[in-house]
């Protein structure tokens, strides 16, 4: 009897038109290359003596919910569709080009995002398939390093209505476009208005922070929002950029002179960007662009790298919290897709 | 009700010309679209503009998902309100189960079961009613109030 074939799997997506409806044919197809759906059940119980050794107990369910993190390569119209999703809004328009495109654009809304129906399937001869119906992503994390090229969106889903079977894969193509590759943005990591080529990673998280709360039944109730937060971590090369950096944010300037103290204020805010733009195999620009920009970040004062006697290469660690500031959007990001996938609806 | 409008920011208004890969160019929208929730709808933006001849007219007492919504939308701006336009009506894309249910919540009883249309209808008068301090009792089949007597 042949074992599942974990290694044959696919995963599809499409917006609801309402929460409780599900998305029949979902027109969207992921590259997933980590991380996958469950259903954890969430069991109570209650213990009582019957006179005997082990006594005995009552048990019951307290909650039935599904949740995922798949791992999705950062294809552009796949993460825009994605981050279209969790924010529950987009600007869309035109790139006169060539080559012409279209520019989605992500800001903080001020809702939630909207429902949509993930299908998951895993194996060959003996397969998978469940379908998560009602789900919110909560929380987006972008990635990207020297280490592991390939652009990376992880969207935390909660699946309100998990695990309902189906029978035949939806018809939906994987996409044509490349992944956004973290070499796509040489050049353009930027922290502080300073470009960093020494940069070997970022991770970019954006966390609405919904909860399911629960009333008289073992689904949600409804979802209430905690504290959302947007952070962000980057890891730099410890080279005179680096060490400038570091003395900015320990000492509030650049290059301390002698005697200088760590400062006892909080300093400026920082800021961070990049521009990944992604090119064909003879070196021309696809049009597909994918762009972040966070004006207003608290950086935290990073520990300063120690000594190895086995040498290598040193790196610091940069941890910082978006800030708003007044007239300026908390963040932006910019998805650049190929001209036919205009505002989605679906 | 004080309806609250909103236009295309000018940056985001007119047309653009696109140049495609075959080498011809296009005119086309400076603002494709953009569709987003309110509460718990959708709201198409290019076609809501398109409905209301560049303008979204909303009533701030029955919709104040939506205003806070377009407040934040980057592509528009508040403007003054056209001269006879009406208001985006928050229930008229509602699932019936869903309009049943905020009537219900609101306390309204339902006459000659109201169809969908007639029923958002009602909830929408209902609401600006009641902001203007009358005291809705029911809506009828086709979608006109009832309203409780009032106290002399």
């Amino acid at each position: 009897m042949p074992l599942l074939e974990p290694n044959f799997y696919a995963l599809w997506a499409g917006k609801q038109t309402a929460k409780g409806t599900p998305q029949a044919t979902p027109i969207h197809r992921m590259v997933q290359v980590a991380g996958d759906f469950n259903m954890p059940r969430d069991d109570g119980q209650e213990n009582w003596s019957d006179l005997t050794k082990y006594g005995n107990r009552t048990d019951w369910i307290n909650s039935l919910l599904g949740n995922g993190e798949p791992g999705i390569e950062a294809t552009p119209s796949e993460l825009a569709f994605l981050l279209w999703i969790f924010h529950g809004a987009e600007t869309v328009t035109p790139i006169t080009g060539p080559p012409a495109a279209q520019k989605h654009t992500f800001t903080p809304a001020v809702g939630r995002g909207h429902y949509a129906t993930f299908y998951s399937r895993v194996g060959q001869s003996v397969v998978r398939r469940q379908q998560h119906n009602d789900c919110l992503i909560t929380r987006v994390q972008v990635e990207g390093s020297t280490a592991n090229k390939a652009v990376r969106v992880t969207p935390r889903i909660l699946s309100l209505d998990p695990g309902v079977i189906f029978t035949s894969d939806p018809t939906q193509a994987l996409p044509t476009d490349k992944s956004f590759l973290y070499t796509d943005g040489v050049g353009t990591f930027t922290i502080d208005s300073v470009v960093f080529a020494g940069q070997s990673q970022f991770q970019f998280t954006i966390d609405d922070a919904w909860e399911p709360v629960f009333g008289d039944d073992i689904v949600p109730f409804d979802l209430v929002q905690g504290s959302p937060l947007v952070s962000l971590g980057v890891t730099v090369y410890f080279d005179a950029t680096g060490l400038a950096e570091y003395n900015k944010l320990v000492y509030g300037t650049a290059s301390p002179t002698v005697g200088t103290k760590p400062i006892k204020r909080i300093p400026a805010l920082g800021s961070y960007s990049f521009d990944l733009v992604q090119k064909d195999s003879a070196g021309a620009t696809t049009g597909r662009e994918f762009k972040l920009t966070i004006p207003g970040v608290k950086w935290a004062v990073p520990d300063a790298p120690g000594p190895n006697p086995d040498g290598g290469a040193t790196e610091v660690a940069l941890a910082g919290e978006m800030r708003p500031l007044v007239g300026q959007q908390p963040y932006t990001i910019d998805v650049y897709t190929d001209n036919a996938t205009v505002a989605f609806t679906t | 009700m004080a309806p609250i409008s909103y236009a295309l920011r000018a940056e985001f208004d007119g047309t653009v010309t696109q140049e495609l890969d075959d080498g011809t160019s296009v005119e086309v929208p400076a603002f494709t679209g953009g569709l987003i929730t309110a509460g718990d709808r959708d709201v198409d933006i290019r076609v809501e503009l398109d409905a209301g001849d560049g303008t979204i007219v909303v009533d701030d007492t029955a919709d104040p998902a939506l205003i806070l919504a377009l407040d934040n939308y980057p592509a528009l701006k508040r403007t003054g309100t056209p001269e006879g336009s009406e208001p985006i009506n928050p229930y008229a894309n509602q699932p019936i189960a869903n309009l049943r249910e905020r009537a219900t919540a609101l306390g309204l009883e339902l006459y000659g079961s109201p169809k969908k249309a007639e029923l958002a209808a009602g909830l929408l008068a209902a609401d600006q009613a009641t902001a203007s301090g009358d005291q809705v009792a029911g809506i009828q089949a086709d979608g006109t109030l009832i309203f409780n007597p009032t106290e002399e």
